[in-house]
């Protein structure tokens, strides 16, 4: 929680929720793309994807066919139909990434966070991610936060923060 | 699918799953196969004399007799002399009687003097009567017919000779007047299996020569002249009464009660073998006792399963928390794997028990005697699967708080 100022999702003061609440908003509005992708090694792609319905009334009233929908998104992202029903452990690394976007992105979430979603990927595939990322965000019209290392990324963003604009570092005294 | 996915849960956990529901299938089978063999043996047991509506004898405690008569346990402290025997004989609401005479024995097994008319009126296991293996009913004076323990124990066959000791444990035989086996009954899973039965006429010819229970020196009477001599009892150790009219049992059993020529007792073995029953009981309440810790046992390892499945899967509650599932639903997922668990668990150990029965309801028979009928689930079998599982749910509730702290503190950022 901030100590100044405050925190605004799409218009709500994240201050002023309770922590149930803000899981609730936070499902709803945020979708999340993990460093470590954090897919359901048991469950099935299809299941992955839908999961953040189950608890979202709003991003699952948002989506009318939801098999469908999950469905396009993997096609958009360039993951083939017959891995729909495999188990998410069996994917390789890049298929889990995408699988991990289609779940991020299901229910249209009015922001996308991605946590170093590149740092396991080589620089022409990275490129390509992106601009997936990109598209889908603006089809759904969708807001895109990224946390990166990589300086060389920067220039694909509307907006770029480092770290030591806004937080100062330096030793604590105990 | 939140369902699905725990049930995918599960499945990933296929090892250490499998072996708590076995561990827990196998105390279910345990426990209910200890209840089959107590309702069994139970049942057996009250089956043990059928169709006797009265047993008479002379006067000591209803189980004393009870145990003399029919298990062949212990020893009469006194007889029913042969006179009181036909006044009871005779009383008009009497349909038949038997007399049994009991004292020698063959090996270690008890020789029983009676009419042959015993194995028509002799019933067990709700009306069921003796039948012969081999053989036939007795019909010459020293004619034997032999349990099929007794049979099986010793090795006996038709047309063997048998000499009958005097007494119990004893050392002095009836050389003189050898048995020869008439015939050798079926299994009845009743005391009737390890019994010598030879006829009441034979009981006094094997004594002619005895008098106040030892042999008289130097006398030998031969089997011929025995043959020829009345042979008429003086007293029968008990009696085994049919009535006309089961409404006279009390009326009956009252008058015998009563009998003033001579201290006699009259008890209903139903009522009998209730009392005896429940100084036997304490055994079932203690074997009962043991195979609950067996399920609770199970239960405790199912719980120190999902304990030890915590850490490897706080991973897991921290991506269903990160897709908006809240810490209640966490708790319930735990608690609803531990009734699935426990659910599987009792169902195979049903299974278990009933395939366990299969196999194993001839031998128990052969062996023992006891028949444990395969009848459908009861209601009591039932209430103790939902027992199972009801624990299961509640012993699964301290590791589903714990993981529900957990997924509090947690949140949905874990890198394990």
């Amino acid at each position: 929680m901030p100590s100044k100022g405050v925190v605004q999702v799409a218009g709500n003061d994240l201050s002023k929720l309770s922590a149930s609440l803000l899981d609730q908003f936070r499902v709803e509005k945020i979708g999340i793309i993990f460093q470590q992708f954090n897919l359901l090694p048991f469950g099935s792609v299809l299941d992955n994807i839908l999961l953040p319905l189950s608890f979202a009334p709003e991003r699952r009233a948002r989506v009318v066919q939801p098999k469908e929908t999950a469905r396009k998104l993997c096609t958009d992202l360039g993951l083939p139909d017959n891995l729909l029903n495999m188990r998410a452990s069996t994917l390789s690394v890049g298929q889990q990434q995408r699988v991990a976007v289609a779940r991020a992105m299901i229910g249209e979430p009015a922001l996308l966070v991605a946590d170093e979603p590149t740092s396991a990927l080589d620089e022409s595939t990275q490129i390509a991610f992106l601009d997936l990322l990109f598209t889908q965000s603006q089809n759904n019209n969708t807001s895109l936060l990224m946390v990166s290392h990589d300086e060389r990324l920067s220039k694909y963003f509307d907006r770029v923060v480092r770290m030591t604009e806004i937080a100062s570092f330096g030793k604590t005294t105990l | 699918m939140i369902l699905r996915l725990a049930l995918g849960s599960l499945i990933a956990r296929a090892t250490t799953v499998g072996m708590t529901i076995l561990a827990i299938a196998l105390s279910v089978a345990l426990f209910l196969g200890v209840e089959k063999v107590r309702t069994g043996a139970k049942a057996s047991f009250a089956d043990t004399i059928s169709g006797t509506d009265l047993i008479v004898g002379a006067r000591s405690g209803s189980v004393q007799l009870l145990l003399y008569s029919v298990f062949r346990i212990g020893n009469a402290t006194n007889n029913l002399t042969w006179s009181s025997y036909k006044d009871v004989a005779s009383r008009p609401e009497i349909a038949w009687i038997v007399p049994i005479s009991l004292g020698d024995s063959h090996k270690q097994f008890r020789v029983m003097g009676t009419t042959p008319d015993f194995f028509n009126r002799y019933k067990y296991r709700s009306g069921q009567s003796i039948e012969f293996a081999d053989g036939k009913n007795m019909s010459d004076l020293f004619d034997t017919v032999i349990g099929a323990d007794v049979a099986a124990t010793l090795n006996y066959s038709v047309g063997d000779p048998i000499v009958v000791a005097h007494g119990l444990a004893s050392f002095t035989e009836h050389k003189d007047q050898p048995f020869k086996i008439s015939g050798i009954l079926n299994k009845t899973g009743t005391p009737v299996d390890r019994t010598v039965i030879v006829g009441l006429r034979a009981i006094e010819a094997i004594h002619v020569d005895w008098q106040e229970g030892a042999q008289v020196q130097g006398q030998t009477t031969p089997v011929d002249v025995i043959r020829k001599m009345k042979l008429q009892p003086k007293a029968v150790t008990a009696a085994l009464v049919g009535i006309e009219n089961r409404l006279q049992v009390f009326g009956l059993q009252r008058a015998i009660n009563k009998y003033n020529k001579e201290p006699l007792l009259a008890i209903l073995p139903g009522v009998a073998l209730q009392e005896l029953w429940q100084i036997v009981g304490i055994a079932e309440v203690a074997l009962i006792g043991v195979s609950a810790m067996v399920v609770i046992t199970a239960l405790i390892g199912m719980m120190a399963m999902i304990f030890s499945s915590l850490n490897e899967r706080r991973r897991e509650m921290a991506i269903f928390r990160a897709m908006g599932a809240r810490p209640r639903i966490i708790l319930g997922m735990l608690i609803l794997e531990a009734a699935v668990i426990a659910s599987i668990g009792a169902i195979f150990g049903l299974a278990l028990m009933y395939l366990g029965l299969y196999i194993a309801q001839p031998i128990i028979d052969a062996k023992f005697g006891l028949w444990l009928p395969s009848k459908a689930p009861t209601l009591n079998e039932f209430l103790v699967l939902a027992a199972v599982i009801i624990a299961s749910i509640i012993a699964s509730l301290l590791p589903a708080l714990r993981a529900y702290r957990l997924s509090l503190a947690d949140g949905m950022l874990v890198r394990i």
